[in-house]
């Protein structure tokens, strides 16, 4: 499959680049490592006359951070960089584990970037195929369409899914994007940065720019860990993923952020089910508990539209919402 | 062998790794001739409609586009494997029949225009209604794809040998069971392609990765109305086969029809979706396999009916009926057998041969021998041994089975991977199985059905070695090569090869149905040997010495026994050239097999002249929370007659097990939409087995030493790819304490598979 032809900018810096997408809104995309982008501009399903990409800006928004309790990490920090800082990995090994876990050594991991993780689109198993493939079939709500192909009569929206492992983890650890625009900057949670819309699964506007995320690493001793469920050990998207971030006082939870990955357009926050947590001891009988209830609560959400059993799906939920949950519990106590 | 071997039986580095490496060779893509045109595939967007008009006006008009042709261009020229299967027109006149079928083609300056020019193509459809599974497709009143074909089956071949019911009623114990499995995928590293050149003498070159050059070239020859020596395939690198090279595609005809259009130079290249889509696939499978047994677990009849979903097209189909069976009935003993295949025409892309076989064919077989064993209280092991093929058998439809390892392979297997003390001893979800198989080398092809080959020499002493033996990237070259050298006692770099060349090569059965080295391989010996006592009688009268005492090594010719008073090679043919008798060496083989034997109206007679055997086994860890396998190791055994170089049989070995194992049972399978088009085309989504994915591996060669066989080698690999499945199906199903029927063996199925049998816990 071949690019279609597009135009190509790349600016020197952060205020030339912005400027250029200011000037070329929806008619323009960043590029950033291109894993995601070019499969899709390949596909039809980019549209973007322009690529604008983001190589000349990679020493002004790489790196990893790690201040006054916060860590931040540059959008352009490649996958693999972000996932062997050693701070990073020390204090956030389930954050380490879901970027390790992106596409492949050989590729992704080099050259994929974690803001392209963060942004990456949405995906479904009729739209993400070569047009020759998409023909004869009428264009479906995310492109501009009445239908919605993989959600059959009865879908009214886009039935595509996030299938990002980084947002999962991130969102978990209510993290917050840093985002940039030709006004300046602006902080949004990934709780908003994530619209739940297939069709616009990013609450960015055309001239915005994610130019990293940071989160709060708190003060009590805290345990994340990335549950992913995929057929290979490499290069595959979740099929379903969860992502736990606890905190623990005094052998009690103070805060606990569950979120499910490759349910439906966003990551899924499950705030009610981990509740009953806080304030506990995390037994193994709580933890069981609000996997059960996390099964429960996420069942309606879960889009049949990433190639595995929907019914194993929504059993999986439970044990990759409870693995988390346990693995979370031994790290912040201080396991591994 | 009497003699000992210097080179066969040695880890020779093969001659064509090192250019592979280095990335200097060509693969059909790579190829750029002067004023080469760009082709591009138009493709039905329907499963099944009528083609009311198609208009190609505005395409045409479009600056750079050179050819267009439609199946008005054609006359609805047809394709079949045989005489009675010649079911598809190779670029379709009126009707198509699944979402990808070829429709129109462009040849233009560059494939951007050739692609826009698809778009210019206005084809009006009728759609008609499809069907997508074997029962809609076979039930009364559905849609007929082909009109003399009811009930849309396509083939059907009917096996029975022995008195089965009798067999039955003498059982001590008879089961029935169903398995099934979806379509799965070659996925070779290289997408389908073709180059053609229109030449001014008239010929026409073409090349295409492929598993039979003489095959193509005499389809190619049928369907352009050319004489067979004017359509010359030549060779290039290729990426993989696997069963999916050997049939005939629209893709060459298409291809050699726009340059002979055009009279230019054109390429095809296939994106990885068309390859999937648009070349072959292998077959859906359901299978139902009653089998009875005695108390000590023999096999005394078995009966088995299986359904496959061909597609759209017959290609291969009476073949790819058979050989699922065959396999099965060469592996064991069979007193009595009743086999119904049944292949049934859908609205899908075209069933073809796969070198898995039917992994709910063999895997059932051997799932329901240990579920038979486990219910007698007897070990699998025992159970497989008392039932191997044995050499000096003769099979339920007739092949005498002159080598045989089988039991051997079974044993060692068994022994590498501690089955003593693991099977029925390891922890819960834990487990351990065992597959075994047998597969042919070569079928009844008649005229096709054997190789012929050609040696001459150089006064420097070099050789330049003539076979049509096609190299799809298992080791077909460094075999010829390496035969070659050790009959001649040259060093493998003073061997130049010219090979599945079908202008300069003899004819050859190709490099499918497991028969290259054995056929292919014989020939080469063949014309080495007599190029060999060529040389010895040039040399025995100037050494004074008798030809029968003479030996060829480190390209000398010598007395045995007196190395320091030889002649270079490269003397003996400067010898043989003054004298006027220059060497030539040629030989040829063809396999000893019953030509009576026709895959529907006979399936009696020789088969193949000989059959490997191999035996695998898998150790597995089971999640019983999420149904995901761990497979903890493979030992893989197979009777492969002999191992002409142990590298690359191993590397056949460890392949077979990637894609029949790794892959084919615990990942792969092709998933549609209700339409239905194939969601799955790409590597993202059909789960190929990668590097991380595979397990540590054992390999065992057993050499039964065949009497026929070159050096007693007969085939490699394939065998593996079916057993190591098997093997992993019964590993599961001891893991989980249940049998799985449905495959593959993906954590769904599995979970499935342990919640079935929890309620039957509970219920009892």
């Amino acid at each position: 499959m071949q690019l279609p032809p597009m135009d190509y900018l790349a600016p020197a810096d952060l205020s030339e680049a912005l400027a250029a997408k200011a000037r070329l809104g929806d008619e323009a995309v960043w590029l950033a490592g291109g894993t995601d982008l070019l499969p899709r501009a390949k596909q039809g399903i980019a549209a973007a006359r322009t690529v604008i990409s983001l190589k000349h800006l990679a020493p002004e928004l790489s790196g990893v951070r790690v201040q006054d309790g916060r860590i931040t990490i540059g959008a352009l920090t490649t996958l693999k960089a972000a996932g062997e800082h050693p701070e990073l990995s020390r204090r956030l090994p389930g954050l380490r584990d879901a970027l390790a876990s992106i596409g492949a050594e050989t590729l992704q991991q080099s050259v994929g970037t974690v803001g392209g993780n963060l942004c990456a689109d949405t995906r479904c198993l009729y739209l993400n195929q070569s047009p020759a493939w998409r023909a004869g079939l009428a264009p479906c709500f995310k492109l501009g369409g009445e239908v919605c192909h993989p959600g059959g009569a009865s879908a009214d929206r886009c039935r595509s899914v996030c299938q990002s492992d980084g947002a999962v983890m991130l969102m978990a650890l209510q993290a917050e994007a840093q985002v940039a625009s030709p006004q300046g900057q602006r902080t949004v949670a990934l709780d908003e940065l994530y619209t739940g819309k297939g069709e616009t699964p990013l609450a960015l506007q055309a001239d915005e720019l994610l130019t990293g995320v940071s989160l709060e690493l708190g003060d009590d001793p805290l345990g994340t860990a990335y549950h992913k469920l995929a057929l290979r050990g490499a290069l595959d998207y979740p099929l379903l993923s969860a992502a736990a971030a606890l905190w623990l006082r005094d052998g009690v939870v103070s805060r606990v952020r569950v979120a499910l990955g490759a349910v439906y357009a966003a990551p899924l926050v499950l705030i009610d089910a981990v509740a009953p947590l806080v304030g506990q001891e995390p037994t193994p009988e709580r933890l069981a508990q609000a996997a059960r209830k996390a099964g429960g609560h996420a069942e309606p959400f879960l889009v049949d539209n990433v190639g595995a059993d929907l019914q194993w799906r929504k059993d999986m939920v439970r044990v990759v919402v409870a693995r988390a949950l346990e693995q979370a519990v031994q790290r912040a106590k201080g396991g591994a | 062998m009497s003699k000992q071997e210097w080179l066969i039986g040695t880890r020779m580095p093969r001659v064509d790794s090192e250019p592979k490496v280095r990335g200097e060779v060509q693969f059909t893509a790579d190829i750029k001739l002067p004023r080469m045109l760009h082709a591009k595939v138009l493709r039905s967007p329907y499963p099944h409609a009528r083609i009311k008009s198609i208009d190609t006006t505005a395409a045409a008009a479009l600056p750079g586009v050179k050819a267009i042709m439609t199946g008005q261009d054609t006359a609805g020229v047809k394709w079949g494997v045989f005489r009675y299967t010649r079911d598809q027109q190779l670029l379709p006149v009126d009707r198509v029949r699944y979402v990808g079928e070829e429709v129109a083609a462009v040849a233009a300056v560059s494939p951007e225009i050739a692609a826009q020019a698809l778009e210019l193509i206005e084809v009006k459809y009728e759609p008609l209604p499809a069907v997508s599974d074997i029962w809609e497709s076979m039930a009364d009143g559905a849609p007929q794809l082909h009109d003399d074909h009811p009930n849309n089956i396509n083939v059907h071949v009917a096996i029975e040998v022995g008195d089965v019911e009798e067999g039955f009623a003498k059982a001590h114990l008879v089961r029935e069971d169903v398995f099934t499995a979806p379509e799965d995928s070659y996925f070779m590293t290289e997408p389908y392609a073709v180059v053609a050149n229109p030449r001014p003498d008239g010929s026409l070159e073409l090349w295409m990765p492929n598993a039979a050059p003489h095959q193509k070239a005499k389809a190619l020859s049928n369907a352009l109305v050319m004489p067979l020596n004017k359509v010359i395939v030549r060779k290039v690198a290729i990426g993989g086969a696997f069963g999916g090279r050997s049939d005939v595609f629209p893709a060459e005809f298409i291809t050699a029809f726009l340059a002979l259009k055009t009279r230019r130079p054109v390429k095809l290249v296939y994106t990885r979706e068309e390859n999937s889509v648009a070349t072959r696939q292998g077959h859906a499978l359901f299978t139902t396999i009653k089998t009875g047994v005695d108390a000590e677990g023999r096999v005394l009849a078995r009966d088995i009916t299986c359904y496959m979903d061909g597609g759209a097209y017959s290609s291969t189909g009476p073949i790819a009926t058979s050989v699922p069976f065959l396999c099965m009935e060469q592996t064991y003993r069979l007193p009595a057998v009743r086999y119904n295949g049944y292949r049934v025409y859908t609205n899908k892309p075209i069933g073809g041969m796969i070198r898995i076989h039917g992994r709910a064919f063999a895997g059932g077989v051997d799932l329901q021998l240990d579920m038979m064993a486990q219910e007698l209280g007897l070990d699998p092991l025992q159970v497989r041994l008392r039932n191997a093929r044995q050499p000096g058998d003769t099979t339920p439809t007739g092949s005498y089975v002159q080598s045989c390892a089988l039991s051997q392979c079974i044993q060692q297997a068994a022994e590498a991977a501690g089955w003593a003390d693991k099977y029925g001893k390891l922890p819960p979800y834990h487990g351990i199985g065992l597959g075994t198989n047998s597969v042919q080398t070569g079928f009844p092809l008649g005229i096709r059905g054997g190789s012929q080959a050609m040696i001459k020499f150089n006064e420097d002493g070099g050789a330049t070695v003539m076979s049509g033996v096609v190299d799809n990237g298992q080791g077909n070259d460094n075999m010829l090569v390496q035969i070659a050298a050790e009959v001649l006692g040259l060093d493998p770099g003073h061997i130049q090869l010219i090979s599945a060349d079908t202008e300069a090569t003899a004819n050859d059965p190709g490099a499918y149905s497991m028969i290259a080295t054995f056929a292919g391989g014989n020939a080469v010996l063949a014309a080495a040997e007599d190029a060999r006592r060529q040389i010895f009688e040039v040399a025995a009268e100037a050494l004074e010495a008798h030809v029968d005492d003479l030996v060829a090594q480190d390209s000398k010719v010598f007395v045995a026994g007196a190395p320091d008073k030889g002649l270079p090679v490269g003397k003996v043919i400067r010898m043989a050239l003054i004298q006027g008798r220059p060497v030539i060496g040629t030989g040829s083989f063809t396999p000893k097999v019953d030509h009576r034997r026709e895959w529907l109206s006979n399936p009696a007679g020789q088969l193949s002249e000989t059959f490997s055997f191999g035996a695998s086994v898998a150790e597995v860890r089971v999640d019983p929370e999420t149904g995901m396998v761990e497979l903890l190791g493979l030992w893989l055994a197979q009777d492969c007659g002999r191992a002409l170089n142990p590298m690359v049989v191993e590397g056949q070995f460890e392949g077979g097990a990637a894609m029949g194992g790794v892959g084919g049972m615990l990942r792969e399978e092709h998933r549609w939409s209700d339409t239905p088009r194939c969601l799955n085309p790409t590597f993202l989504e059909y789960k190929v087995p990668l590097a991380c994915d595979m397990p540590p591996i054992e390999n065992i060669i057993v050499e039964s030493m065949d009497p026929t066989g070159p050096f007693g080698a007969k085939e490699a690999g394939m065998s593996i790819a079916m057993s190591a499945a098997q093997a992993i199906i019964g590993a599961v199903s001891n893991a989980i304490g249940a049998p799985v029927y449905d495959y593959p063996l993906t954590p769904d199925r599995v979970l499935r598979a342990i919640r079935a049998k929890q309620d039957g816990e509970k219920q009892s």
